[in-house]
């Protein structure tokens, strides 16, 4: 804690941490200062000059933004001198501004509205014309309209400071002066929507919601956004029960205020007309539209139908993470409980339950870093060179790291170091980029971890522990490891030695670990890796794995995952269900009869002939969605779900918060929150088992009832571990667990005409749910697949031409348009995972061993040139 | 790198320049004129040659690029007029300068004669009020100027490329003289 500053502005007796500004010390004593370019999150820049005011024994009038308190300071914020000079400020300003307020969609909440009412002249001196831009568009979702502009720099600065993605600029000066793209060319930027949002008048509004509120009639609710892990707090804002667009307040929430394209123009899925709204029975190939009554009596009867025929164990649910902890902890209790199988599984099982079982196998827990830790962190270890595209805001904060407080990130991964102009790549941005061969992170892995245990760094590690880790590592040798990934020794030991001397060393990992082959390995060697640098354990040191849908962890811990229930709680191996894949496979050799597919579609992760072939072999088939799909079209019975934005609950963030969800609107249409359809059909479901009490319970438990029950069944150790407890099973971990490790022989030959293909994310996008909102598909509505542009003009392939990948030579292709990506490695290739099904049958799965999950994002293929047909 | 426009003398003529500056941003200004000395001007491909060159986006090349009219964004003449417009020359007549040189060339400030020998332009002060008005053409300074003054220097450069009367930038001014 700094030394306390005492200060006097207005008469009024202040006390503020020393090296606070002026300006925050009066906002501190309820004294507010007009201002422009100031904003808490931005360096002080004192352009505007609006905020000045009068210190006592100083010269002239002063920027309070760009002034720190001083002892026994006397302000004064309102002195005529003050006044005067504001009015001047304000003079000069409203000069050229229009008075358009009245069709600014920034009227009502402009800053500019709100001080000119207070600090204004009445009349003004300017007699002159008023300067006039030419309006223009940032790109399909900004309008830039910079005769409103006040020239505070705010926005440009954000997209420096905070994004780093420094698309905008200050371009021209003096009367002329406006804010712009390169060239007034369109942005391809990140399209966080940072600078609509910081601005302080109407010269950056959103296109997305033009003209369609005004800022009074807005209903605003603070809820989590549903895409990724991050766990952003955002403000849906709708007009009714449409929500028109979306904010997020400074500072407040796990991500301070800031979002990605996806949280500030991803709302369009929510009133999407495509939006499943009727509960639907489909018999002999028709569909009938039913009431709710109607389906869940349809879907109790079938199901205990199937349960008296087949027993228990040949009813099988799969739940996506993106539902509640609420939904998720109802939907097994459903299942486990109610009707009494084991088969429960949720989309954690495509990648984050390997981080969970390796963690908790090591650590206990899965909770070790939190953002501060990040931005605390003196080495950042990253295995996820597409962070900044897939968890935006986790990659905020590693940018605040590495630029701020100059923290050391070595990034390991399959990208180049080069980036698209205007979007950040954590490769790029990285002090020590290592650019392993694709599918090589385990064995890069152990490269650091051999230097690590032969290094001489200091850690708590006993000399037992030391010993076994080299012995374990005994029979693997640098130049096998370089021949693998394409890192030498030295690299190795450099970046070893960084890490391991830490003080605060966080390691961070992402898809490339968990949703790739030997993830659960992989997991175990990363935490092999940290235990031996010295780096978990202590406050400040661990692993943080990132995970793609926003309640991943939620998801496991709530019990949704044939291996654990609720609490992270064990399932014996004899009581142990079906994961994701096990119960397709059982489906298609006809052991499952009846599946309940919560918001989840097995198309989109495995061979989609297989799950046809599965899903049509069943007797019963609930689909409950917001959308249309695959599962949907082939489902007995289909229940609309409604959105993250009509329901209340809880969601678990990457770090482990849990964080409130609130529901904004009603229901769309006649859908219903999974977990008032969980408890309507645990009701009907218990009513047939012959307790006709239940069914006269009609109103549904409120879903606060649903949270208190969750914690009080959870162990009372849930969710934190202390750090002695991490220790200690860190400890046991070590003197049980480790296995010798072997490296592949040799490195995998490089073929003439053969591109590594990997899935994976893109910033736009998160999983099929983005496609739906017209904002994000403006951004990338179809598919396309990335290529370096060196191999590009290799091979004579121009932009936007067609090409045509083929795996192994002979079958079908497929067929799609490139784009140009300097991210990519020389020799790869990448494909958004959002679009297009028949990508994936390319691509060859395997299955885990040991957590079921199932790996299908990389693979290799063969390219051609779709020749122009001959007119 | 590949670069677009710019050409490996002038990549390496920037790059000579690193050492002398703290960070490769701050060699923004001596890289943009190198870049105009070899195209002419400053078209976008040659901004984002120096942008890459540099590590900087596009965009933060072009804020500066804006900023000082020194820099020509779009090609200009073989002759280039810089006519100040600061209060000292000003005050002595450089209005009707810039009105003399329209009117002769046919053209406005800030466009080029259809035969590409002259671009008219207006700049800030450029140092040399004691001998106002003045006006820069290319690198040579030609000051205390009259019309009959600038049809020799306009015909002088048509003809041979240069003008007797042009000065060293620091001419002089005599005491109570007005030409």
């Amino acid at each position: 804690m700094n030394k306390m500053i005492k200060l006097k502005i207005n008469d009024l007796e202040v006390e503020v941490e020393d090296g606070t500004l002026l300006i925050e010390a009066a906002k501190k004593a309820g004294v507010e200062i007009p201002h422009f370019c100031y904003h808490p999150k931005l360096k002080p820049d004192a352009n505007c000059r609006m905020c000045i005011v009068e210190i006592e024994k100083a010269r002239k009038l002063q920027t309070s933004c760009s002034t720190p308190v001083t002892e026994g300071m006397v302000v004064k914020t309102n002195s005529p001198e003050v006044k005067e000079a504001q009015f001047g400020v304000m003079e000069f300003l409203l000069g050229n501004h229009p008075l358009d307020c009245p069709e600014c969609d920034q009227g009502g909440e402009c800053q500019l509205q709100d001080f000119a009412h207070e600090n204004s002249p009445m009349t003004s001196r300017f007699v002159e014309e008023k300067r006039v831009f030419e309006k223009e568009y940032f790109g399909p979702l900004i309008e830039k309209e910079m005769n409103r502009c006040v020239s505070c720099l705010r926005c440009v600065r954000y997209c420096d400071e905070v994004v780093g993605s420094n698309a905008l600029g200050s371009m021209q000066r003096g009367n002329m002066h406006e804010i712009g793209a390169f060239a007034h060319q369109e942005l391809e930027c990140e399209y966080c929507g940072g600078c609509i949002q910081i601005c302080p008048v109407g010269a950056l509004t959103s296109r997305l919601s033009m003209y369609d509120y005004r800022t009074w009639q807005l209903k605003k609710t603070e809820t989590i956004c549903n895409y990724c892990g991050d766990g952003c707090l955002l403000t849906l804002e709708g007009v009714k029960d449409d929500i028109t667009r979306v904010s997020s307040e400074m500072g407040a929430g796990r991500n301070g205020g800031d979002l990605c394209a996806r949280g500030f123009f991803g709302y369009g899925m929510i009133n999407h007309a495509e939006r499943l709204s009727r509960p639907t029975v489909r018999t002999k190939g028709r569909d009938l539209q039913v009431t709710w009554d109607w389906a869940a009596d349809k879907t109790a009867s079938g199901l205990n139908e199937i349960k008296a025929k087949y027993g228990p164990q040949a009813i099988g649910g799969v739940i996506s993470a993106h539902c509640t902890n609420e939904e998720i902890y109802l939907f097994q209790k459903l299942m486990r409980q109610t009707i009494g199988t084991s088969h429960i599984d949720s989309s954690a099982r495509l990648g984050h339950i390997n981080a969970v079982s390796g963690l908790v196998k090591a650590f206990g827990t899965t909770r070790m870093v939190r953002y501060e830790d990040i931005l605390q962190a003196d080495v950042l270890l990253v295995f996820a060179g597409e962070l900044t595209e897939s968890n935006p805001i986790t990659a905020i904060k590693v940018k605040e790291a590495v630029r701020q407080n100059k923290a050391k990130l070595i990034a390991v991964d399959s990208y180049s170091a080069g980036r698209e102009t205007y979007i950040s790549h954590l490769p790029n941005l990285a002090t020590h980029h290592l650019e392993i061969r694709p599918g090589t992170e385990g064995t890069a892995i152990l490269g650091l971890l051999k230097a690590v245990a032969e290094g001489s760094h200091q850690t708590s590690l006993s000399q037992t522990a030391r010993d076994k880790f080299k012995e374990s590592l005994s029979s693997v040798s640098y130049d096998n490891i370089e021949a693998v990934t394409g890192i030498s020794e030295k690299t190795f030991r450099e970046m070893g030695t960084l890490y391991a001397g830490a003080q605060r060393g966080v390691l961070i990992f992402g898809r490339a670990i968990t949703r790739c082959e030997e993830g659960y390995q992989n997991v175990l060697k990363l935490a092999d890796l940290a235990i031996a640098a010295g780096q978990a354990g202590q406050p400040g040191k661990g692993l943080l794995s990132l995970t793609k849908e926003n309640n991943e962890y939620g998801a496991v811990e709530m019990g949704g995952a044939s291996e654990y229930l609720p609490g992270l709680q064990p399932v014996g191996a004899e009581q142990k269900g079906h994961t994701l894949v096990e119960m397709i496979d059982a489906a298609a050799r006809g052991e499952i009869k009846a599946l309940y597919l919560v918001g989840e579609n097995p198309f989109r992760s495995l061979p989609q002939k297989k799950v046809e072939e599965a899903l049509s072999n069943l007797e019963l088939l609930i689909c409950q969605d917001l959308f249309p799909s695959e599962v949907s079209a082939l489902a007995h019975i289909i229940l609309p779900a409604a959105s993250y934005a009509e329901k209340s609950g809880h969601f678990t963030n990457l770090e482990g918060e849990v964080q409130k969800v609130r529901k904004a609107i009603e229901p769309v249409g006649n859908s219903k929150p999974d977990w008032e359809i969980f408890s309507l059909l645990e009701r009907k479901l218990e009513a047939e088992l012959g307790d006709p009490s239940q069914s006269q319970k009609l109103e549904a438990p409120s879903v606060d009832v649903v949270w208190r029950e969750i914690v009080t069944t959870l162990p009372a150790a849930w969710p934190n571990l202390s750090e002695e407890k991490i220790v200690a099973k860190m400890t046991a971990y070590i003197e049980n667990g480790l296995r010798s490790y072997v490296v592949p022989e040799r490195a995998r030959e490089k073929e003439e005409g053969v591109f590594d293909l990997s899935m994976s994310q893109v910033l736009f996008h998160a999983g099929r749910m983005s496609t739906y909102a017209p904002g994000l598909t403006t951004l990338l509505e179809k598919a396309v697949v990335l290529i370096h542009p060196d191999d590009a003009e290799d091979l004579e392939i121009q932009e936007g031409e067609e090409i045509e990948l083929k795996a192994g030579g002979n079958g079908s292709g497929v067929t799609v348009p490139v784009k140009f990506s300097k991210k990519l490695s020389v020799g790869s290739l990448l494909f958004p995972e959002h679009f297009g099904l028949e990508m994936q049958a390319l691509l060859p799965l395997t299955v885990d061993p040991i957590t079921g999950v199932p790996y299908g994002d990389r693979g290799r293929v063969t390219l051609a040139k779709v020749s122009a047909p001959v007119s | 790198m590949r670069l677009k426009v710019l050409s490996d003398k002038a990549k390496e003529a920037i790059e000579v320049q690193f050492p002398s500056y703290p960070d490769k941003r701050s060699v923004l200004l001596p890289a943009l004129r190198i870049a105009q000395e070899e195209i002419g001007y400053l078209s976008e491909s040659a901004m984002i040659d120096v942008a890459d060159l540099l590590g900087l986006t596009p965009v933060q090349v072009y804020e500066v690029a804006t900023f000082y009219s020194q820099y020509n964004l779009k090609p200009v003449g073989k002759y280039l007029i810089q006519v100040c417009k600061t209060l000292s020359c000003a005050l002595v007549g450089a209005g009707s300068i810039v009105t003399y040189l329209q009117e002769k060339l046919g053209i406005r400030t800030g466009e080029t004669t259809s035969d590409g020998l002259f671009t008219l332009k207006l700049v800030e002060c450029l140092a040399a009020c004691g001998s106002a008005p003045m006006m820069q053409i290319n690198d040579r300074y030609y000051e205390q100027l009259t019309p009959e003054k600038m049809d020799r220097i306009l015909e002088d450069l048509k003809r041979d490329g240069k003008s007797p009367l042009a000065t060293g930038p620091f001419m002089l001014p005599v005491m109570g003289e007005r030409s």
